[in-house]
């Protein structure tokens, strides 16, 4: 039983990414979905070095496209290709691991648009992660100290600095996580979430709530 | 004869720091649910395990009083320590007594120095457990106590045993024994039947000894 389908929650927001089948995106595709995503955070100054030569030198970055061939790398379907990915993925994810402090296990599959804003103590190992899904540091996902499940989440999720998303809880659509939350128990779909255990301190949350930018900032 | 000789766990007490090492490495492989030589070879690698050798091997560099070998130890004791740092974020401090089979899940931003830590307990990345600056209080934690993601046990606070700290806690004041402290500051709950049966087990991750649960979490039913 999906989010989605349980009736007491509010009424699935079809999001940017969720066009039902998912357009199978080559590794290259994926990769430049990332970067392409990244790229747009740098909404203030577009110039050419906070575009490419910033966006390409991050370590998020590095951590992104290495995951992202890690995880081409284990979806090989001959044996004698997974293995040679799979070694040179290895040689290439210990000194970013080493460097970027980014652990992500390369079987979690997730969608295009991944972003990892800045880079330690993140650990990402869920079930199955949908599009634009955007880290920042210290973000875990993973399971709990029960170990028995996984976290599933939906697309359009932003986790804060430090965010944890703990043991089998599902995550709906357009969710942002606060800095420090814990996030326990499933919250649903377009809600903002903050607080030790989470609480859900908004419901409906505007699709441009990250990216809105109040009058008085303005011009 | 053959098992003293083989098997590192029966040499416990004729080497502490090396027979520790070895449940810590078993009880990591159990915890990541990691088995054979690969398995073996992975949790090796780990830099978690690293520490955890760094550590047994100053805690018993510690102990040798006779200056001549105590500090050619000690030296190696403190360049493997600040290579661990500085490659691996964690920094558990030989001071600190701690049981058997400690494991340290992931790396990165791990701070501990405890008065005592008992057995079979877990730390995970960003953890601090330490003394509130300026004072000397150390923490004491019981048996089989399971440090979440995030989570700060500071000053002169005794934690029972089996307690789970959940992620991103901040725990200030003393924490009962079968019970969960959560929040920032952190509240105590006992814990339920069920939690105390799944943390006391060491349930694998993923679940894969009961598997219903790793079916379940897989959605292959």
């Amino acid at each position: 039983m999906t989010m989605s389908q349980d009736p007491t929650r509010d009424p699935p927001v079809p999001s940017m990414g969720s066009s039902s089948p998912p357009p199978a995106l080559t590794l290259w595709g994926l990769i430049r979905s990332d970067i392409r995503r990244k790229q747009e955070h740098y909404v203030l100054v577009q110039r050419f070095f906070n575009k490419y030569v910033k966006v390409l030198a991050q370590h998020g970055t590095a951590a992104v496209v290495v995951y992202r061939l890690g995880h081409w790398a284990v979806t090989r379907q001959s044996r004698l290709a997974r293995v040679l990915a799979i070694a040179f993925y290895t040689c290439l994810a210990v000194p970013v691991r080493w460097i970027s402090r980014v652990v992500i296990d390369p079987r979690v599959p997730i969608g295009p648009g991944f972003v990892i804003h800045n880079f330690s103590a993140v650990y990402i190992d869920a079930e199955r992660i949908g599009d634009n899904f955007t880290v920042n540091q210290g973000v875990t996902v993973g399971p709990d100290f029960r170990r028995n499940g996984r976290p599933v989440i939906g697309s359009n999720v932003f986790l804060g600095a430090g965010a944890a998303i703990l043991g089998s809880v599902e995550v709906g659509d357009n969710v942002v996580v606060a800095a420090n939350a814990l996030v326990v128990k499933p919250p649903g779909t377009n809600c903002l979430v903050a607080g030790v255990p989470g609480m859900i301190l908004m419901r409906n949350l505007p699709p441009d709530y990250l990216t809105h930018v109040p009058a008085h900032h303005r011009g | 004869m053959s098992a003293i000789l083989w098997d590192p766990a029966s040499c416990y007490t004729a080497c502490r720091a090396w027979g520790s090492m070895y449940g810590d490495v078993r009880k990591k492989m159990e915890l990541e649910s990691r088995r054979g030589l690969l398995g073996w070879l992975a949790v090796v690698s780990s830099a978690g395990t690293f520490a955890v050798l760094v550590y047994r091997f100053g805690h018993w560099a510690n102990r040798w009083r006779f200056p001549l070998i105590g500090i050619p130890l000690r030296a190696v004791y403190f360049l493997g320590f600040y290579l661990v740092q500085i490659w691996t974020g964690i920094s558990v401090q030989a001071y600190s007594r701690i049981g058997k089979r400690f494991v340290i899940l992931n790396h990165t931003c791990i701070f501990v120095v405890a008065e005592r830590i008992g057995d079979d307990c877990t730390v995970c990345q960003g953890v601090t457990v330490g003394n509130i600056r300026g004072s000397k209080q150390l923490p004491v934690l019981g048996h089989n106590v399971f440090l979440e993601p995030g989570c700060k046990v500071l000053g002169s606070v005794t934690i029972g045993d089996n307690v789970v700290v959940r992620a991103n806690s901040l725990v200030l004041s003393d924490v009962p024994s079968d019970s969960m402290a959560v929040g920032n500051p952190a509240r105590v709950r006992p814990l339920t039947e069920d939690e105390r049966a799944q943390l006391l087990g060491s349930a694998p991750l993923n679940g894969l000894v009961n598997g219903q649960a790793n079916g379940q979490a897989n959605g292959q039913a």
